[in-house]
């Protein structure tokens, strides 16, 4: 979906990636990021943490796009991962995640709002 | 987008494609039995491991776990009864109009989620209660008329409370 592709814009996926991460990010947008849990999400530990990852399956591809809390009702996107055998696709999904994080926090010009729930 | 509506032009915009509108309802509604049955599931007054359900609802725990999956998506009919029924719960299903499913679906089930199980003193206290609360006595008649009698085959349909008793002891 159009707004998907503006958020994410690294490459292009299949719709039924798009429309299925669509609606779970409607789905979690109508929650208190409090109670954001499995099995639509779930906050990352250890060397992922603060990062948390939205997990839904299209045609038997486990995705994961990673985010992280930027204020009490803004999660921000910044990497789209899979996960293969409990691993990361990319393994350093994380350390790329942290490193768009650090970006961003730096120069808040490098992300922009979508204001799901009122979309 | 317009004050109360769940959705705006771009949003419908983006409806507009047959595909996305169809794998959007889809996905919403696979993950809405999930989030639901979980829910009802782990509400205070149940505190049910997927075990537990499972032994109510007839099922093994890994059939309570694809049910509570939202990517699953393949729960029969049947399945969603018995989960129902182990609710003590009745199951609906409607065919919509667009508007009404999307304010319906801005109600996730979520940890303040509730839903009463059945309870025949519940239910009683409020059919008496709304037999003797209103300023009269006057039943609820759907049917009137004499064609209406006819439909009924051939039976009037009692007019008040006192014939409605009469009819149920006849």
């Amino acid at each position: 979906m159009g707004s998907i592709k503006s958020g994410l814009g690294t490459k292009p996926s299949p719709q039924r990636f798009e429309v299925d991460f669509f609606s779970r990010l409607k789905t979690l947008a109508q929650l208190p990021m409090n109670d954001w849990k499995q099995p639509l999400f779930r906050w990352l530990h250890a060397e992922c943490h603060p990062l948390g990852e939205i997990r839904f399956e299209v045609l038997k591809v486990q995705h994961r796009p990673l985010g992280f809390r930027a204020a009490e009702c803004v999660f921000t996107l910044i990497y789209c991962a899979v996960e293969q055998n409990d691993k990361f696709v990319p393994r350093n999904a994380c350390a790329i995640a942290l490193s768009r994080k650090a970006e961003i926090e730096a120069d808040g010009s490098r992300c922009h709002a979508l204001w799901l729930a009122l979309e | 987008m317009p004050y109360g509506l769940p959705w705006s032009e771009n949003f419908v915009r983006q409806l507009a494609d047959k595909e996305v509108r169809d794998e959007f309802v889809a996905d919403q509604i696979r993950s809405r039995i999930a989030l639901m049955i979980r829910a009802l599931r782990e509400q205070e007054d149940r505190d049910w491991s997927q075990t537990e359900l499972g032994r109510r609802a007839g099922k093994p725990q890994p059939v309570i776990s694809r049910l509570e999956d939202p990517d699953y998506g393949k729960a029969s009919l049947q399945t969603l009864l018995e989960v129902a029924a182990a609710f003590e719960l009745p199951l609906y299903v409607d065919i919509p109009e667009w508007e009404d499913w999307l304010r319906l679906m801005t109600n996730v089930p979520d940890r303040s989620f509730h839903r009463r199980s059945f309870d025949a003193e519940r239910m009683l206290a409020q059919a008496r209660g709304s037999q003797t609360g209103g300023a009269g006595k006057v039943a609820y008649l759907p049917l009137r008329s004499e064609e209406d009698a006819d439909e009924n085959n051939g039976k009037q349909i009692p007019q008040s409370d006192e014939s409605w008793a009469e009819a149920a002891a006849n």
